[in-house]
């Protein structure tokens, strides 16, 4: 490595689509290698803009949005593909493809134009695939899988690209509790033990708990922005959530609102 | 223990099967095509001439037929089937459509059009210029020049969106068909004329056609195959696409100029044929599944041999007078595909 900063850092960042109201209105965000960080606030806030604006799919209108000290709009698609992979929040996969053949596309930005599949890649995508449990349904259409086997497929894929970033848009959003707890163990064990810095939307806040740092958002303004016992905090969720938020003693707090248990 | 699961997850043997066959039949096709006509020629002796021929010597009657009657025509049928189909597979990927055909743009509108104002006003002041090139150069230049404009029109900005594309295409290809219907009722005489050579044949085949063709194919055909991951990314729609590294606007640039060209190439030389470049793709696709390790060199192989076939019943149905083989794409084309979809899976 050279001495560029591990991180992924927004500095100021403003968006707006086309002609539309502005979605991000001067967001500061870094993530750091090794760390796991949670995206949380209500719909609406700008959580998904700012996964695009970070990963380099929408540029910012303004502000700086910059990976290892290189603006991201710098890095060419194949450049940036080989340092980040994204797990979207509805993956749309072509159902007659093997989960084999998914995965295998997280090795595209490493191969050349005309090369065939190298017995690296081989290697590569077996262990992606074995890591997230995926291996036992490698030759079956995805279109033939469950919700919680698709987004393994998709977890394996992302990290085929072997990335050093990694974005997940509501990765637990269609899963049953089973695989919540496997996906969020991944992300643990990827940024605590392979070192990426993991940044993941989330809905539920009791997931968000066990993250090392949350950022909330709050009409594409960051609201609050530190270890889980801060951000969780009754008065300024209830704020930003516009409704009646209480957290119960921890550790780690739990959060319900006032019609809930 | 799954170890080979993943290596070949997929019926690796299968797989080989299939191209082989494919090869095969491809090869069959054409042998039988120059064969098969009003004199016929063992399959023997067609290769024997066409042996003769590459050495150089082309000896009585036999070989004449096969070299300068019948080997151009099923060759130009080959090329002009392989562009076809190779376009199609192209620009089904690209839209994410399975309608989509290699005349989505207003190819095949452009050439009717250029081609009908070629034949029927060649002779005026106003149309001197574009007579000038010929039939078909005026068919390759009018649909060539019909794509640029749909993009001019569909660009905004740096961008291309998509669905303005396909709707600029869509609409210029119908303003020139009607064009083309208004420039053939302005002369009665040369409508039939006209008409035949919308609907498509290989009669006046030459091996210069051929070799135009041919060329454009020797780069296209490869730089296909190169692409088959890219075709494959754009199947996870354009955002994951773009997170795996493809830059997508780039690449959908360069497919459509490639399409635009071979297309327009094919049908200044054979008129519009119809049906090989939108169902070609689907059949393989049913055969072998949608990745295009396979469906691109298949869609080649494919597209070449189901050409060449329909010329053949063209020719020979009602000899000595030909059908236009557009007429037989269609009339024989669709009815196999939707048995072949009936007994399929969907794509």
């Amino acid at each position: 490595m050279t001495d560029a900063p591990a991180r992924l850092a927004l500095e100021g960042v403003h968006f707006r689509y086309d002609a539309g109201a502005e979605v991000l209105r001067g967001v500061d965000l870094t993530l750091a290698a090794g760390e796991l960080v949670g995206l949380i606030g209500p719909n609406g806030a700008g959580k998904s803009t700012l996964l695009d604006v970070a990963s380099g799919l929408a540029r910012p209108t303004a502000g700086r949005a910059t990976l290892e000290g290189r603006p991201l709009a710098r890095y060419g698609r194949r450049a940036l593909a080989r340092r980040m992979a994204v797990v979207p929040q509805r993956p749309d996969l072509p159902a007659a493809f093997t989960a084999r053949s998914v995965v295998a596309m997280g090795r595209t930005p490493h191969q050349g134009f005309f090369a065939s599949e190298r017995p690296h890649d081989v290697e590569v995508v077996e262990a992606a695939m074995r890591r997230t449990d995926a291996l036992r349904f490698a030759g079956t259409p995805v279109g033939a899988l469950s919700g919680g086997e698709r987004q393994r497929v998709v977890l394996a894929r992302a990290l085929a690209q072997e990335p050093a970033w990694l974005l997940l848009d509501e990765p637990t959003a269609h899963l049953d509790l089973r695989y919540q707890a496997d996906l969020l163990g991944h992300a643990a064990t990827l940024a605590h033990t392979d070192g990426l810095g993991v940044l993941a939307v989330l809905h539920d806040l009791n997931q968000a708990a066990r993250f090392d740092r949350l950022v909330l958002l709050d009409r594409g303004r960051v609201a609050g922005d530190g270890p889980p016992e801060a951000v969780l905090e009754a008065s300024l969720l209830s704020r930003v959530y516009r409704t009646s938020v209480r957290v119960l003693p921890g550790p780690p707090p739990l959060v319900t609102t006032d019609g809930g248990a | 223990m799954p170890r080979q699961a993943v290596r070949a997850p997929d019926g690796a043997a299968r797989r080989w099967a299939v191209r082989g066959g494919s090869l095969a039949a491809l090869a069959a096709v054409l042998v039988a095509a120059v064969a098969v006509g009003s004199v016929p020629i063992a399959p023997g002796e067609v290769l024997d001439a066409l042996v003769r021929g590459v050495r150089g010597r082309v000896e009585g009657t036999r070989d004449v037929i096969v070299w300068q009657v019948r080997a151009p025509r099923v060759a130009l049928a080959a090329v002009v089937g392989a562009a076809l189909a190779l376009a199609g597979t192209a620009y089904q990927a690209v839209f994410r459509n399975p309608l989509a055909d290699p005349y989505l743009l207003g190819a095949a509108s452009g050439a009717g059009f250029g081609a009908a104002v070629a034949m029927v006003y060649g002779g005026t002041a106003g149309a001197a210029g574009l007579a000038a090139l010929g039939v078909p150069g005026a068919a390759f230049v009018v649909a060539f020049a019909t794509v640029v404009a749909a993009v001019l029109m569909a660009r905004q900005g740096g961008r291309l969106p998509i669905v303005s594309l396909v709707l600029a295409g869509v609409v210029l290809g119908s303003s020139l068909s009607a064009a083309t219907s208004f420039v053939m009722l302005t002369d009665r005489e040369r409508t039939a004329g006209v008409l035949a050579w919308l609907l498509g044949s290989f009669s006046f085949a030459e091996w210069r056609d051929v070799a135009v063709v041919a060329a454009l194919l020797a780069v296209a055909g490869p730089a296909g195959f190169a692409a088959r991951r890219a075709f494959d990314l754009l199947l996870l729609g354009e955002a994951s696409a773009r997170r795996l590294g493809l830059p997508v606007e780039r690449f959908v640039w360069a497919v459509v100029g490639a399409a635009t060209l071979l297309t327009s190439a094919a049908v200044a030389v054979a008129g519009v044929i119809g049906f090989v470049g939108l169902v070609v793709p689907h059949a393989v696709r049913l055969a072998v599944g949608p990745e295009h390790r396979d469906l691109v060199p298949l869609s080649l192989a494919w597209g070449a041999a189901f050409l060449v076939a329909a010329d053949l019943l063209a020719r020979t149905v009602i000899a000595p007078v030909e059908v236009p083989v557009g007429i037989v794409t269609a009339l024989v084309g669709g009815p196999f595909f939707l048995i072949l979809l009936r007994r399929g899976r969907p794509t």
